[in-house]
């Protein structure tokens, strides 16, 4: 049920927020044994939670306008006194000790957080495997990875076990498992929602957003989360730009670059995007065919700035400030094993590459030359949507792969971000919507819009979900 | 990248790898570089035909480690820091304990 929906049933008394949760939790104690996608569920208190919510209603209350509604977390969103992971080892002990801006705004609208999701462990990953606590499985196919890194959030909505979630974003890791996992992802614009509370992973990429099953869903915590923030000083206002859909994509410029159609993705999966984008032209849109060329470094510039600015954050997990210490005979001793036990190899992996590009002999080479080209690869974007409203292509290259069939190649793995990234390096927003599938699984839509252009975006969306 | 360059990186890291995961976490590492160094060449760059990699690439300054080197203050500096920093806040809650390896200040 979407949100609107549950909202109806309470409105009218014909369920309860009680009821409502209890269906929900009965649903994750049966299913997700099998699917993985909770490291914790916080029962006691989302029915305390939600008899508060009906007691009010009953009374009169003003209630928010998320009212009983079951909300997951990725693991690395702090709710505080609660355990915030981030899936790691490193973090297994750690409890918050402040919430979230995100959350507080949820709770404030009267939202039940109801536990956390899994994931890849400080978002490293594309596949949810890299978590210290386990893989969760893809309820479209249990033999199948539900993407990464909000693998555990995709696949709780996907399931059924909540109406909504939250992930995080920094190169697709909403987009690709909501792709993946047949669930609408999306990622906003670079400072709608703020990052305070988010455990980062790299500063300027990072950015939360919610999945769901429709985009209304996406709209209604996008109208709760967004807008500025005093302790997120990259935050700006864009909550007014959440208005009723139109309807209409009449007028409309679809630019469709040919960079996004290039050998790495699957020809079946291909011609399944193309049919949906003919769609929207079918209903009066105008599309337009782009040459994008600096698209193509996009992944290369991308695995660069991110490792760079992972070293850099994930330095503060030492087992000094956070995590547990491990013994060793002086403090570097300490810090180097704690580290080299308590993280995992793709973390590693990330460090090291991120250390390496940022060294004395290579930082010219590496990091200034990707940032530069991420000034210009926004700049052409920029250029771009003067001519075009929106552009659009395939979220993933491919479906959802069998379980550890990449886990041992990181650069096979690296390649499912390869049309997701452009989004977070030019802080633009991006959508990810179900638009078929090949052999049962799921494939993405990726619609992306101009800094700013979150509502859009999202109304192009809504269009593609009320004539599919 | 040789030998000495990883045991660096694994320094500047605060990581240690096991021996037997050291191959494939270099092999892994080195196949990454390669693929990122492959950006194209920026406008009116002197190198032309060269990418990112470090195998075209002269590192500036020597890819080694530099050990820090503590030089103890001499008497005018603790002096200098003693009456820059008061040993006591005005509200009387926290003192300096222990500075220069003296508890008596």
């Amino acid at each position: 049920m979407t949100i609107r929906e549950l909202r109806k049933h309470f409105e009218k008394g014909t369920q309860t927020a009680r009821q409502t949760l209890d269906g929900y939790l009965d649903c994750i104690d049966k299913k997700d044994v099998g699917i993985g996608a909770f490291l914790e569920v916080y029962a006691g208190e989302a029915r305390v939670q939600a008899d508060e919510v009906d007691a009010g209603r009953a009374t009169g209350k003003p209630m928010g306008p998320l009212a009983g509604i079951p909300i997951a977390l990725k693991d690395n969103i702090l709710v505080q006194g609660k355990t915030a992971s981030a899936g790691s080892h490193i973090l297994e002990h750690y409890t918050a000790s402040y919430s979230a801006t995100v959350v507080e705004r949820l709770m404030a609208a009267g939202a039940i957080i109801i536990g956390r999701c899994n994931m890849d462990e400080f978002a490293c990953g594309s596949s949810t495997e890299t978590s210290a606590f386990g893989v969760t499985k893809n309820p479209v196919d249990p033999t199948r990875v539900p993407g990464g890194s909000s693998g555990g959030s995709a696949a709780a909505v996907a399931a059924g076990f909540v109406p909504v979630a939250l992930g995080s974003d920094t190169g697709g890791s909403i987009r690709q498992p909501a792709a993946l996992c047949g669930v609408v992802g999306f990622k906003p614009t670079y400072g709608s929602v703020s990052r305070s509370g988010l455990i980062a992973l790299a500063s300027s990429l990072d950015q939360i957003g919610p999945l769901a099953t429709s985009v209304g869903d996406i709209a209604e915590i996008m109208r709760v989360i967004a807008g500025p923030d005093p302790k997120d000083m990259t935050t700006r206002s864009v909550q007014a730009s959440f208005p009723e859909f139109s309807g209409s994509v009449e007028r409309l410029k679809i630019g469709v670059p040919k960079q996004f159609f290039d050998d790495a993705l699957d020809p079946a999966l291909a011609s399944t995007v193309r049919a949906a984008i003919k769609t929207f032209a079918d209903h009066g849109a105008t599309i337009v065919n782009l040459d994008l060329p600096l698209l193509e470094s996009a992944l290369s510039v991308y695995y660069i700035i991110q490792p760079a600015e992972a070293a850099s954050n994930l330095n503060r997990f030492d087992g000094m400030q956070y995590g547990t210490p491990a013994e060793g005979h002086s403090i570097a001793e300490q810090i180097r094993r704690t580290r080299t036990e308590q993280l995992g190899r793709e973390v590693k992996r990330r460090i090291l590459i991120g250390n390496y590009v940022l060294s004395s002999g290579y930082v010219d080479a590496y990091y200034k030359r990707a940032v530069a080209l991420r000034g210009a690869l926004t700049r052409q974007l920029n250029k771009a949507f003067d001519e075009v409203d929106v552009i659009m292509g395939p979220t993933s290259p491919i479906t959802a792969w069998p379980l550890g069939e990449k886990f041992d190649d990181p650069l096979t793995m690296y390649l499912a971000d390869i049309y997701t990234v452009v989004a977070n390096l030019a802080g633009i927003p991006a959508l990810s919507i179900p638009c078929g599938n090949v052999e049962g699984l799921p494939i993405g839509l990726q619609i992306m819009g101009r800094a700013g252009a979150d509502s859009k975006v999202l109304d192009v969306g809504w269009f593609w979900e009320s004539v599919e | 990248m040789t030998d000495k360059e990883f045991d660096v990186l694994l320094e500047l890291s605060g990581l240690t790898v096991d021996e037997g995961e050291r191959e494939v976490m270099m092999s892994d590492v080195e196949s990454i570089l390669g693929y990122v160094s492959q950006l194209p060449e920026e406008k009116g760059e002197r190198k032309k035909g060269k990418g990112a990699s470090s195998m075209n690439h002269e590192p500036r300054t020597p890819f080694e480690l530099r050990p820090d080197e503590l030089t103890a203050a001499d008497a005018k500096e603790v002096e200098a820091i003693r009456r820059a920093f008061p040993l006591i806040t005005e509200d009387k809650l926290l003192e300096v304990q222990d500075v220069f390896g003296s508890k008596d200040l």
